[in-house]
């Protein structure tokens, strides 16, 4: 399996509300519907079910997108999602157990009307529950005659954890977009106009509002919600060899508020601009083996695709997997000055949003800090309710996109380091590095777009990460030089032997994570690191040459 | 499989398909709108006089002497929105308000930079932008609650391009159209007309378009060494420039009313809780359709479409699934039925539904069957205006041929398709029929083509068949039918009004009397009367599930949808509602046989998008069309029982409702 983490949040997410009209309690009916299906089901079906849950996500975004001084997206919308998940035979055994990686499919992901109507929502929770328990029966009735002639796997955890109720009714989540946003983004976007290198640019705010409804058949109740509103700014141009070179960055809080101030807008645009010219002009990389600084940013990527996608859960229990760390609880697998943390109940880091948090996953399960790893030493995976050997209960990280099936993901990934130098010392120690191995430079990655890992057994254990902005730091003092083509290939173990020391300054990246489970949003904080030796590819880059004809000049008056 | 890759936004190869639009967005591309067109047809005039200054409209083929592009006046902000074909003031024939139209001004403008697009023997030789700019509404309710609604802008470039000649090009070959280069993010446009920024995004989905074609063209070339020539046919025709300025009257529906009327239809269905599924849609898509292209065509003129569609499904009680549907096209909000029809309609189905969940199924059936009102146009859509068309087939790359479908019509040029008594003609003229709005009016095809009126089948004969600049067999001429885009850079061939007319009618009350007396005269128990098929563009997901598969492995032939309102009529009259049926082999032969007509013709809109499943607002682009033809009795037709395994009855009870009121 080979999981991405896009760094941007152009993804076109659901839509946004124009009425929030409360006809009925939306909890209602749901609990009133699952209780009618889950009792009749229990009574008359064969196999008979053991757990039912309903989930209700209501997703409004705003997505309004700007390009050299014009408007170009405006666009309220919303998705109100439901999804359901239906458990057949026991705990032990059900419809949800892997066979040979291969898991069951079961929600459709169905919409809803959007107001609480009970008439129109029960037909649909009905005929998709329909849907899911002919699923569900049919999946555990051909994993119980294909266990008859399968050895018996190897972790014998069963598949699902009860868990005692939780009851939990936050107020809705709300947020809005006030006016002069459109002018803004207007006057942001026309920076790029005069840019010729850029040869497409854009600058998009979003404002996702999400609502979760989850009501089981153990009787829990939640509804919990969170917005978040980001702001991004791309540029993409193509180097004179036909590279493509693109360049995000964002902002982003929890409502509009906590956006920073124009001026702070205004200079990512110019850096952004600034940055993609000089790489648009910069000397290719070569291949290289030895030390660099991965600035916390890059770090937080680095750590997200090499370590957290195999800190998840139900790798360590598919026998499809790779399976690196499964066997290593309890042994050092990073230095003695890391620990990592998962945590989705933090907010911030420091004034930062992170984008990771949620109250509860998507199993209904109340949202917990977790150490992976203690002072260097393997302690813990994310968990989601199917249990592993030897963690038997969920730590609250199932997560999903609706329409999707739950597996375990990562949150806030946060790495700490107790030992740690300034920016300027850790410089220093690259430079002492660069010269001890007697190369004629370090690299330092400034900048990272977000990367790729292959976690399955089947392919190579190895991962991606494309750094979008990295310097040359020379041993003999000259300026650093901005290098374009870089991309860091290595294997998680072996990387991380080579990590030498952290700065004193964590940094955030932010992010959407795509995986079996569908998108969902992720943060990852880590300080600057040292490493001994890091080996980088030329990027494989387009072919095509820049535009043929030069760029359209307009002549006298254009608008 | 995942791939993060960093970009902001997903661009495709292809750019007219911004990923950021939803679906909705994409209907009705080429609208082909009524109105009091002023349709202005100018020979070979030329750009240079103008402002817009297009000065390669005189040329067919781009030279290498390029002429200044000079600007035109500045512009306040805002398109007019109506103009005037008769205000030549300065600059010749072309309009004031055409002129200061900033959109068509960057198409211009970055279109004639075209020329230069000069590569080692693969020289652009024809260019071609076609622009979309407007926006789209859609609501849709269920049992009286909204499912969704949203309103979008919609701006949709496409750029064609082609290098070579037009005996020999890019096109008609098995990997024409394939792009790997990169995709620039250009496929998004200004929702103000900034003419810079448009001007960009032009000259990017130009370079996309070029760089394929000429990738295309070096590959078929390549293709073509090792393969003895055919009789010559070129890959595309030359055609006089078209100008063509029609009012801006975009057509203005009321959301609001809309909104309330759809939530109030939906409402209905409470009075008929046995039907489980059911929801209601309006939506409309409309604005402005442009096309420029280097041989100095000029077009500018106003599109819309609106939609009404009703869907329900239920069990019968072998738990084997019934749907109906109902669906409204109309280019105005006023040629959309009133809501007191639309009720009518509404209930006559729902009750037709609770009729058919114990109707009996059909078993085996061969005889008589007579196709009435709708079913007859319906039919007469798929067997015949679905069929009036052929791809080219392309240049394939040696010993790795492609399975090439034949159509039920190659070939047959000169000879009797269906019965002599029946003559088919489209008009692409008519706006109106009897009184009856049509959709399929249109001024102007995808090629900046005049379509005249036609006629294909003359008394059974097949005389011609609607044809694009790209033709089928050598010598023949388009007749402006590329609604749509097809393969290998072809377009494709659809009909505008398709009008069957018989040379021998009978009273449209008479025909079931006829139905009766075939019946009796072959000693039949019951003959069959079918008013509604399952038409795609609105068809139900098993329907067109079925279509698929059997398309798939019927290549070249277009399967006819389920019959969806069917009876079986006795000898005595008596009509018995029946459902699960599909029909068996029923193909184009089967209007040679026909027993009788009617004086009365029956109107069916559809918009054809050139898919199996020409569902609405599937595709990236739709031609409206509508079908007028007179009931049909035809002698022979086949039905068998739906096949498939009958799913269990589910085991929880469906969900009562609340009283309705």
């Amino acid at each position: 399996m080979t999981w991405g983490w896009v760094a941007s949040l152009f993804v076109c997410l659901g839509s946004v509300c124009p009425c929030l009209a409360q006809q009925d309690d939306l909890l209602q009916i749901l609990g009133d519907e699952l209780q009618r299906n889950y009792t009749t089901l229990q009574q008359k079906a064969d196999p008979k079910p053991y757990y039912l849950s309903y989930t209700v996500t209501d997703r409004q975004v705003t997505v309004l997108d700007a390009s050299l001084g014009s408007i170009r997206i405006q666009n309220p919308q919303r998705q109100r999602t439901f999804d359901v998940s239906i458990r057949v035979g026991d705990a032990q055994l059900d419809n949800y157990h892997r066979v040979q990686g291969a898991r069951g499919q079961f929600t459709s992901g169905s919409g809803i009307v959007w107001e609480d109507n009970r008439d129109a929502i029960v037909r649909t929770l009905w005929r998709d529950t329909d849907r899911a328990y002919r699923a569900a029966a049919e999946r555990l009735n051909l994993i119980r005659s294909n266990s008859e002639v399968r050895v018996a796997d190897k972790d014998t955890s069963p598949d699902f954890t009860m868990l005692p109720p939780e009851t939990d009714v936050q107020p809705l989540a709300t947020a809005a977009l006030g006016y002069g946003w459109d002018v803004k983004l207007k006057k942001w976007s026309a920076a790029f106009r005069g840019h010729e290198a850029i040869l497409t640019s854009n600058m998009t705010l979003s404002l996702a509002v999400d609502n979760r409804y989850f009501i089981d058949s153990a009787g829990t109740k939640l509804r919990h919600g969170r917005s978040f509103v980001r702001l991004d700014v791309a540029g993409q141009a193509k180097a004179g060899d036909g590279m493509n070179l693109m360049l995000v960055r964002g902002v982003q809080g929890e409502k509009e508020g906590e956006l920073p101030a124009d001026a702070v807008v205004e200079k990512l645009v110019q850096d952004l601009i600034q940055d993609l010219e000089t790489l648009q002009r910069s000397p290719t990389a070569d291949p290289f083996v030895g030390p660099a600084i991965l600035s916390g940013r890059a770090a937080a990527v680095f750590f997200h695709e090499i370590f957290g996608h195999r800190m998840e859960g139900h790798r360590q229990k598919d026998e499809r997997e790779g399976q690196t760390f499964t066997s290593q609880v309890g042994q050092q697998i990073l230095p003695t000055f890391l620990s990592v943390i998962s945590d989705p109940t933090v907010h911030k880091q420091g004034s930062q949003d992170l984008m990771g948090w949620y109250a509860y996953d998507d199993e209904g399960v109340r949202a917990r800090p977790v150490t992976l790893v203690e002072n260097g030493t393997l302690r813990n995976f994310l968990l989601s309710r199917s249990p592993i050997e030897g963690f038997p209960v969920s730590n609250g990280h199932g997560r999903k996109a609706p329409g999707n099936e739950v597996v375990s993901r990562q949150s806030n990934l946060l790495i700490r380091a107790s030992q740690t130098m300034t920016d300027a010392q850790l410089r220093e120690a690259l430079l002492a590095e660069v010269k001890k191995q007697g190369k004629p430079y370090g690299l330092f990655f400034a900048d990272i777009s977000g990367g790729l890992t292959a976690t399955g057994r089947a392919g190579l254990q190895a991962f991606t990460v494309i750094p979008l902005v990295v310097y040359r730091v020379f041993a003999d003092g000259r300026p650093d030089q901005m290098i374009r083509g870089v991309d860091i290939v290595g294997t998680p173990l072996t990387s991380f032997a080579k990590i030498m020391a952290a700065s004193d300054k964590p940094e955030v990246f932010n992010g959407i994570c795509g995986a079996e489970s569908g998108s969902v949003p992720v943060s990852a904080v880590s300080p600057a690191l040292l490493v001994s030796e890091i080996e980088t590819q030329r990027r494989a880059k387009a072919d095509d040459r820049p535009p043929l004809l030069p760029f359209p000049r307009s002549v006298g008056g254009t608008r | 499989m995942h791939s993060s890759d960093g970009m902001p936004t997903k661009s495709p190869a292809v750019p007219n398909t911004p990923t950021t639009e939803p679906q909705t967005r994409r209907l009705a591309k080429t609208g082909m709108c009524s109105g009091n067109a002023a349709t202005r047809q100018v020979a070979a005039s030329c750009f240079a006089k103008l402002s817009l200054s297009l000065a390669l409209a005189c040329t067919t083929v781009l030279s290498q002497t390029a002429s200044p592009v000079k600007p035109a006046a500045p512009k306040p902000t805002g398109a007019p929105t109506t103009s005037s074909a008769k205000a030549p003031a300065t600059g010749g024939n072309i309009p004031a308000d055409v002129r200061q139209d900033v959109a068509l001004r960057a198409m211009v403008d970055e279109l004639s930079r075209s020329r230069d697009l000069i590569s080692a023997g693969a020289p652009l030789y024809f260019a071609n932008y076609h622009y979309s700019k407007g926006d789209s509404f859609r609501v849709s309710a269920s049992l009286g609650a909204l499912v969704g609604k949203g309103e979008a802008p919609m701006r949709v470039p496409v750029v064609n391009v082609r290098v070579g000649n037009y005996d020999n090009d890019d096109t008609n070959f098995v990997a024409s159209g394939m792009y790997q280069g990169t995709a620039y993010n250009a496929g998004l446009f200004p929702l103000d007309d900034n003419y810079d920024a448009m001007r960009r995004n032009w000259w990017l989905l130009t370079d996309m378009r070029y760089k394929g074609a000429v990738q295309s063209f070096n590959y078929k070339r390549a293709a073509q060494q090792n393969v003895q020539a055919t009789a010559a046919n070129p890959d595309f025709q030359k055609h006089m420039p078209l100008r063509l300025f029609e009012p801006l009257q975009v057509p203005q529906f009321d959301k609001a009313k809309w909104e309330k009327t759809v939530r109030s239809l939906s409402l209905e269905f409470k009075r008929y809780p046995v039907i489980l599924d059911s929801s209601v849609h309006f939506g409309y898509s409309r604005g402005t359709e442009y096309i420029v292209n280097s041989e100095g065509s000029l077009v500018r003129r106003p599109f819309g479409i609106g939609y009404l569609r009703v869907t329900a499904s239920t069990l019968a009680k072998d738990s084997s699934a019934i749907w109906d549907s109902l669906e409204y096209l109309a280019m105005r909000e006023q040629d959309l039925p009133s809501e007191e029809a639309i009720r009518r309609d509404l209930d006559a189905m729902m009750q037709r539904m609770v009729a058919k969940i114990t109707a009996p199924v059909e078993e085996n059936y061969r005889g008589p069957v007579l196709f009435e009102g709708q079913a007859a146009s319906q039919l007469v859509a798929q067997l015949i205006g679905r069929q009036l068309w052929i791809p080219r087939k392309p240049v394939m790359i040696p010993n790795r041929p492609v399975n090439w479908p034949r159509t039920e019509m190659e070939g047959r040029v000169g000879m009797t398709v269906i019965s002599d008594k029946l003559t088919v003609r489209d008009d692409p003229t008519l706006t109106t029929f009897e009184k009856h709005p049509l959709i399929g009016h249109a001024t102007v095809d995808l090629e900046a083509v005049k379509p005249e009126p036609l006629t294909l089948i003359r008394n059974g004969k097949l005389e011609t068949l609607f044809r694009t600049r790209t033709p089928v067999n050598a010598g023949e001429q388009t007749n402006g039918r590329a609604r749509l885009p097809g393969l290998f850079g072809a377009n494709r061939g659809a009909p505008t009004n398709l009008i069957v007319e018989s040379s021998d009618v009978i009273a449209e009350g008479s025909m079931k009397q006829a139905l009766m007396d075939v019946t009796k005269a072959a000693g039949r128990p019951y003959g069959i009367v079918v008013r509604k098929l399952d038409f795609p563009t609105s068809a139900s997901t098993d329907t067109i599930r079925r279509l698929n598969s059997t398309s798939a492995t019927n290549a070249g032939k277009v399967r006819v949808s389920p019959p969806v309102v069917a009876y079986r009529v006795y000898p005595d009259g008596r009509e018995e509602l029946i459902h699960g049926v599909n029909f068996r082999e029923l193909e184009l032969r089967a209007l040679r046989d026909v027993i009788a007509a009617s004086n009365q013709m029956h109107v069916f809109h559809y918009l054809e998008n050139g898919a199996v499943f020409a569902q609405m607002g599937t595709g990236n682009y739709v031609a409206e069309c509508s079908v007028i033809a007179p009931s049909l009795l035809l002698e022979e037709v086949e039905l068998e029982p739906v096949s498939g395994d009958k799913p269990t009855a589910p085991v929880v009870e469906p969900p009562a409702l609340s009283a309705a009121k």
